[in-house]
């Protein structure tokens, strides 16, 4: 690195660089803004938890494929993170009332696809540092806006399901934030472009924005 | 479909149901009804051109790990082939961005902000899903391409309309979007999607798989319209 290196050479500034690009919430956020407004329906839900559901397997078989690529440690936490979830979804499943047989059936919207098909996308093609600043984008951005939908939920008039309100109160899992700034520093000193993988970041920011809006009618 | 319709359903009906699904809920080409419009330029020829330059490096990537997946016959010959056909492509693309004024992998202004843009990238991140999480028949029935499907359709639809209108189209560009389907390729795109259904997968899979490919690759005509003023 040369002294003339822009400031965001560091993951840490990346980091701060995304959380500073990140619209503001929860204007940002389709779900949160319908939420806010009690509008959010039992229909609402139920996409948005099988939207969840397809995440969640994407995850899985996306976090594997980046595994087999870059043997690095925050890929089994994060395989962890994901296979965890898949239960605590499938409770949230049975609590709004899906059946098994349209759980089963990954959601025909492809707008619900905008999260895993741009994971999978970062599995194939993104270094080392576009992988680590997406999957800090996520955990930052997804994890946060969880609990502003627990919240809303919460205040909502509707009955809503204690399994969803539970699943969407649980804190990034420790250590998954310092192992994406890890990996995304490992990648900038291996020479991977900043700039890029800021970009890659604020791509997934932007797919997350459109998994929220995959629950709400079209 | 019926959910339950699909369960036995063989290669060719999904071909049939998805060309069905295409005309009773068709998608729509927001550069065709410019084209219409007579609103298409230079910009929005070489927004098509940049855009598809993106999708033939991911379907390169995605083609390769469904290699490594389903190494057998007839997917494996089917996937080399799809992979030779799209290197083939880019070579050609490349030419047609040249008539165009632009270089593939130049860090133009648009090209920039094409790179950043989530829908001009959906189709990349839709294959990759697809190779990642894909069965033999999803992947097969999404690589079956009908003539007058969303790509082959849509970029011919494109091109007659320019040209009707007298407008000025680079013969190498009018060329490469009024290319047909290979019918060997969907022949055996069939085989594979009967190989993998045979196998025990699902159909009901398989035909979102399509389904979904088609509103992805929409996209390439959806993202192509939105030219801002004073792109170059």
């Amino acid at each position: 690195m040369t002294l003339s290196a822009p400031r965001h050479d560091t993951a840490r500034a990346v980091a701060e660089e995304l959380a500073s690009a990140r619209a503001p919430r929860p204007a940002g956020n389709d779900f949160l803004v319908r939420l806010g407004e009690d509008r959010v329906t039992a229909d609402d839900l139920r996409r948005l938890v099988r939207a969840e559901t397809a995440s969640a397997a994407g995850e899985l078989s996306a976090y594997a494929a980046m595994a087999v690529r870059y043997p690095h440690p925050v890929f089994p936490a994060l395989l962890d993170m994901a296979y965890r979830a898949v239960p605590r979804i499938a409770a949230c499943a049975r609590a709004t009332g899906l059946d098994a047989d349209r759980l089963a059936r990954p959601p025909t919207r492809f707008s619900a696809y905008a999260y895993p098909a741009y994971l999978s996308w970062l599995a194939l093609n993104a270094g080392r540092a576009g992988i680590g600043a997406a999957i800090y984008a996520d955990l930052d951005g997804y994890y946060a806006d969880g609990l502003l939908v627990a919240e809303g939920l919460r205040a909502s008039g509707a009955k809503v399901p204690g399994e969803l309100v539970d699943y969407y109160s649980a804190p990034v899992p420790d250590g998954l934030c310092e192992g994406s700034l890890s990996l995304l520093q490992e990648g900038l000193d291996a020479g991977d472009d900043a700039a890029d993988a800021l970009r890659l970041g604020r791509m997934m920011q932007k797919s997350l924005d459109g998994f929220w809006r995959s629950a709400l009618p079209e | 479909m019926p959910e339950s319709g699909s369960d036995r359903a063989s290669a060719a009906e999904l071909v049939t149901e998805l060309a069905r699904l295409r005309g009773a809920e068709p998608l729509r080409n927001p550069m065709l009804e410019l084209a219409r419009n007579g609103l298409v330029t230079v910009h929005h020829l070489r927004r098509v051109v940049l855009v598809e330059d993106m999708y033939h490096r991911a379907e390169l990537a995605a083609y390769g790990l469904l290699l490594a997946r389903f190494p057998h016959s007839p997917a494996d010959v089917l996937l080399l082939d799809v992979a030779r056909t799209v290197q083939g492509a880019r070579g050609r693309l490349a030419s047609v961005a040249r008539s165009l004024g632009i270089t593939l992998g130049a860090a133009t202004p648009t090209a920039t902000a094409l790179r950043r843009d989530v829908a001009a990238h959906g189709f990349c991140g839709f294959v990759s899903w697809l190779a990642v999480n894909g069965g033999q028949s999803a992947m097969a029935l999404a690589l079956y391409s009908e003539p007058d499907g969303i790509y082959y359709g849509g970029g011919a639809a494109i091109v007659h309309e320019l040209r009707g209108r007298g407008q000025d189209v680079p013969d190498d560009f009018a060329e490469y979007y009024t290319g047909v389907p290979s019918e060997e390729q969907n022949d055996r795109a069939l085989e594979v999607v009967q190989n993998g259904l045979d196998s025990g997968e699902s159909p009901s899979a398989a035909l979102d798989a399509g389904r979904l490919c088609d509103q992805y690759m929409a996209l390439l005509w959806t993202t192509a319209a939105f030219a801002g003023k004073g792109e170059r």
